[in-house]
């Protein structure tokens, strides 16, 4: 097998007038396709009269009275730690459960293997609308509606989908060979997914973690579906509720968008080693 | 089901309180004295939000009625605005966890579906007679949460200082509409703001214009039914649409397809237009008076050809009913019934109408109304209570029978902005919407 | 080279295939191992069967009915709800709005990304950091970034009206969420205005695992750059094509936040998808059997679509 020589083992230069080119373009990128959250981050250290008189305005002081008032006057707070519950506990039951799944796939193979397979995969194309109406009945049956179980539990259904599609990618690629050696050994075979397998995994299981955490922080619909008035919601479901409450506040709208926004920037500010590493195994194998 | 849980767990810790509780029954009604021996229970009051009006009466209501019940806490639950009111209710309604209280809409489903329960007695006592009746099964299945006054509603709201400026003054017929919004074209300046952005509130200006058509059909068992029966057809209604259409193209705002309804008060204190269509009557003057106390409002109601003010009256039990309800679920449990009765009798008192009225919105028609102090503070308040002794008033009646009605309207309002918007012709409009009349009655 | 990349490099370029038929001795092992990987599949797949594969045949059976969503009973209509709904021609609108946002913003964020990560592949300094910030955008969410658009789309104080106004450019001012002729292409701006995040880094990874000995052979036989991108780069991107199209397309046939916090399908019906429409008559018109076939249908679109991207871009790479 050729080794390839990585590029980037390349002697450092010197900054090259292209690089720079690059680099100011990118900036302005990035400037333009934040301007939506800019705008509101701006915007959320005004008041309502002077948004209105003048839109494009800037802020006249670091006016921190709209998020006070946010959180005073509503169940902002509760809803961020149900989103951080529901994100954490989505991805325990992800990661108790789709890797193994995966890992059986690509062992069992053959047909079997594929259908299997195929069954999972289908999950990504059927829209949460086609299943919605009968998950409520049910969770409500069961006594699991407007619990965040429930929305835990409805999110592992299209999770696991895309969790079997990269996890298998990934595992096509583990030989099977230190496994089998292990199994001469006598180690049960769940000992050895656990102990041997599960770890070789993991730079796919961080780029799936990641992915699925913002997924499932940002997601709006199945929250707004799930949880009744009864409990805070979510961020996103709380910030809806504010958009019918608050019609035309828009300071408040804003404000409530960035207090939506900062911990996925945090999360990622805090995982992104990890994330892009594992983004980049994960998508070469993919 | 969480809340019979949770009102369980309630009467248990509160079990101490239902010595004290016993002697305040007599006080609320007969039928407050539940089974349960008297512990607080606790019940949800579902009702929707996007009126910021309506969201301080019920708080306003059910803070003052938990402070003076013994055994009831009613926990009011604002319905997200997100979808339109009747699309929640359905998810409402797919959970199988009604609250006690339901802010209802689309009631004749609901009632035919068995998911609302009869209001005993002791509340329709309170009410004046006429807003309130049984259905065929003898039973009264919802009560009026404000004042009956119909559609009366559905007006132009107005800046008084610049008609008196301008020495315009409110139209007395069709033509005289017209004709001052072609002299406030004149001036410079943008006549009329309508919204479309939640669907909706295009209702504002199209019922006043259909009104008169329906009004025709009023006698003989409304529009909606004459059609039905193959008497009368949704051509009947091309005048109206044409002058939808006109008001749409010359004189109203631009943007009213993603305009929102409360945007429209922002637009008029903002000198943007000089009228807007709403439909909140007495609330949406309160809700100008919050955001610029100064702006003098005064509103109308766009008059017929020959000056008559055609006003819809309430449908007090059918499809198109609204109004508080009790569900099912409640009735189920007993103790949650009780309470939610306990509930309606304070909300027809005279205590609790005044409480509405100082809030802003004009009170339900109890028996003593005579007692119940009117707000007139509100700059225009004069012009909506004059519209109730306008001597050109005269109610209508159409309340469609078909169970599947609400289906069309959803369709017939959408289709009606295609038509607003240039998509679609008069005609095609007039086509397409026979067409899905036909279906759905067909279906029903 | 990071260990990471060491590995990648380590692996063998085409998996084994996953299941060899087994040599007769080994039989029973197999036959052991095989067992237990199924029930090492078993927990995940019983709890996907009930949380996606039930409830979707269930939405079958209800698309045979003329369940309003509300009764106890209702009846089997038979395909009658899939007869109007391929006859309406609301529901042929949804499907068309589906398409052109569903490919359109796979096309567009893909072509974005692959830029995106072209400029990047070129730094050779602080490209980490420019990594970091590029993904930024992508953290939004679009439910998020649909609830600020629409304030300053706004007709009547939005700021992008503001500004053209300011800027002595009113003609130019639009009812940017009210305009029917141009509705579609703002939603369609609004879902692809982004960096493209995770798109770009599985772009970017890919464009780095291109052997730069292939690249400069290519330079020194005289290949211009855009020669060096067609047949050399662009080959080598072929995979990552099909993964970045196939998830994103499955995305957009989906498209359903930006629809309800925007427009509510409007003016009219004129851009309502097939996820609304499906939300809309199924909860709001108290029509759950005709929701229901919508539903289906939305469902065989999809996978037929998908299939058929899939296989096209697939026989691509192997002709590349």
């Amino acid at each position: 097998m050729t080794v390839v020589k990585p590029k980037r083992a390349k002697e450092r230069r010197r900054l090259k007038p292209g690089e720079v080119v690059v680099m100011a373009v990118l900036s302005v990128l990035v400037l333009a396709v934040s301007f939506p959250v800019l705008y509101a981050l701006l915007n959320s250290f005004r008041g309502y009269a002077d948004i209105t008189k003048d839109p494009m305005g800037l802020p006249t002081s670091l006016d921190f009275g709209n998020y006070v008032t946010l959180f005073k006057t509503t169940e902002y707070g509760e809803a961020l730690l149900n989103t951080a519950i529901i994100t954490a506990g989505t991805l325990a039951i992800l990661l108790a459960l789709v890797p193994m799944a995966a890992y059986g796939i690509e062992r069992v193979g053959g047909r079997t293997g594929r259908w299997i397979y195929l069954l999972f995969i289908a999950g990504l194309m059927i829209p949460f609308q086609v299943r919605m109406i009968p998950l409520v009945t049910s969770m409500n049956e069961i006594g699991l509606y407007s619990t965040l179980t429930s929305v835990m539990l409805v999110h592992f259904g299209g999770s696991a989908a895309f969790g079997v599609l990269l996890y298998c990618s990934f595992i096509k690629g583990v030989p099977r060979e230190i496994e089998e050696a292990a199994n001469m050994d006598g180690a049960g075979r769940l000992r050895t997914f656990w102990s041997i397998v599960f770890p070789m995994l993991l730079p796919v299981t961080s780029a799936f973690v990641i992915i699925q955490a913002l997924g499932l922080w940002n997601d709006f619909f199945i929250p707004l579906v799930f949880l009744d008035a009864s409990s805070a919601g979510t961020i996103n479901v709380a910030l809806s509720r504010m958009s019918g409450l608050m019609a035309s506040q828009w300071e408040l709208i804003y404000t409530g968008a960035i207090v939506a926004t900062v911990p996925s920037v945090l999360l990622f500010a805090a995982f992104q080693r990890y994330f892009i590493k594992g983004m980049s195994i994960g998508a070469v194998k993919g | 089901m969480s809340s019979a849980n949770l009102s369980r767990r309630a009467v248990v810790k509160a079990g101490a309180a239902a010595a004290v509780a016993a002697p305040a029954l007599a006080a609320c009604g007969p039928s407050a004295g539940g089974g349960d021996g008297g512990g607080k229970t606790l019940i949800r009051f579902l009702y929707a939000t996007g009126d910021a009006t309506w969201n301080e009466v019920v708080a306003a209501v059910t803070e003052a009625f938990n402070a003076q019940s013994e055994n009831v806490v009613v926990e009011p639950e604002p319905l997200p605005a997100a979808a339109d009111y009747a699309t929640a209710l359905k998810t409402i309604d797919a959970t199988g966890n009604w609250p006690a209280l339901v802010d209802m809409r689309d009631t004749l489903t609901y009632m035919e579906a068995g998911k609302i329960a009869p209001i005993p007695e002791s509340v329709t006592a309170l009410l004046s007679d006429e807003v309130y009746s049984p259905a065929e099964d003898g039973s009264v299945y919802i009560v009026p949460s404000t004042a009956l006054n119909g559609e009366i509603g559905f007006n132009i709201v107005y800046d008084k200082d610049y008609f008196e400026a301008n020495g315009l003054a409110v139209p007395t017929t069709y033509a005289e509409f017209i004709a001052l919004m072609d002299a406030i074209k004149a001036n410079g300046d943008v006549p009329l703001a309508m919204a479309a952005a939640e669907v909706w509130p295009s209702d504002q200006i199209w019922k006043p214009l259909a009104a008169p058509t329906f009004a025709q059909y009023s006698e003989s068992g409304g529009f909606w039914n004459t059609v039905e029966a193959g008497e009368a057809t949704i051509a009947d209604l091309r005048e109206p649409m044409e002058r939808l259409k006109t008001i749409t193209d010359e004189y109203a705002l631009e943007g009213w397809q993603s305009t929102q309804d409360a945007q429209t008060s922002t637009l008029l204190v903002n000198g943007q237009a000089i009228m807007a269509t709403s439909s909140a009557g007495l609330g949406r003057l309160n809700d100008i008076a919050k955001v610029d106390p100064d702006y003098n409002a005064g509103l109308f109601i766009i008059p017929a050809d020959d000056g008559t003010l055609n006003v819809l009256k309430n449908s007090v039990n059918g499809e198109t009913a609204s109004g508080i309800a009790i569900s099912k679920q409640a009735q189920d449990d007993g103790a949650q019934y009780d309470a939610a009765v306990e509930f309606l009798e304070y909300y027809y008192s005279v205590e609790a109408c005044d409480l509405m009225e100082a809030t802003g919105v004009v009170s339900p028609n109890i028996k003593a109304a005579a007692e119940v102090t009117r707000n007139s503070s509100i700059p225009g308040a004069a012009d909506y209570f004059g519209l109730l002794e306008n001597p050109k008033l005269a109610w209508y009646e159409n309340e469609p029978n078909n169970p599947n009605h609400s289906t069309f309207q959803t369709f017939f309002r959408q289709s009606r902005i295609e038509m607003m918007d240039d998509q679609i012709t008069v005609d095609e409009l007039i086509e397409k919407s026979q067409d899905e009349f036909e279906k759905n009655m067909a279906e029903g | 080279m990071t260990d990471q990349q060491v590995l990648v490099k380590a692996l063998p370029a085409e998996p084994p295939p996953a299941a060899r038929p087994a040599p007769g001795r080994r039989r029973a092992r197999f036959d052991r191992q095989r067992t237990a990987m199924l029930l090492f599949i078993a927990p995940a797949a019983i709890l996907y069967a009930l949380m996606m594969i039930v409830p979707s045949l269930q939405s079958i059976q209800f698309s045979l009915t003329d369940w309003d969503g509300i009764s106890d009973t209702f009846q089997y209509v038979g395909l009658r709800n899939y007869e109007d709904i391929l006859t309406s021609g609301r529901f042929w609108n949804a499907v068309r709005n589906t398409l052109i946002l569903g490919l359109g913003s796979a096309v567009v964020v893909n072509a974005i990304a692959l830029g995106v990560a072209m400029m990047l592949d070129k730094l050779d300094h602080a490209q980490g950091f420019f990594r970091t910030i590029v993904y930024l955008p992508a953290l939004v969410s679009g439910f998020i970034a649909a609830t600020i658009w629409k304030y300053v789309l706004n007709y009547n104080f939005g700021a992008v009206n503001s500004t053209l106004k300011a800027l002595g450019l009113d003609a130019q001012t639009r009812d940017w969420l009210g305009d029917h002729d141009i509705v579609l292409w703002v939603l369609l701006f609004i879902i692809c205005f982004t960096l493209g995040g995770n798109t770009t880094l599985i772009y970017l990874a890919n464009l780095q695992s291109v052997p730069q000995e292939l690249v400069e052979a290519a330079r020194i036989d005289g290949a211009s750059r855009a020669q060096v991108f067609r047949y050399v780069t662009w080959p080598m991107l072929a995979g990552a094509v099909t993964v970045n199209m196939t998830l994103m397309m499955i995305a957009g046939w989906t498209i359903f936040d930006q629809i309800m916090v925007l427009t509510m399908g409007g003016p009219g019906f004129i851009s309502e998808t097939m996820a609304f429409f499906i939300y809309k008559v199924g909860f709001g018109e108290y029509r759950a059997g005709y929701g229901s076939a919508a539903a289906v249908v939305l469902f065989i679109v999809v996978m037929a679509t998908t299939m058929i991207a899939n296989r096209y871009m697939r026989s691509r790479e192997i002709q590349a």
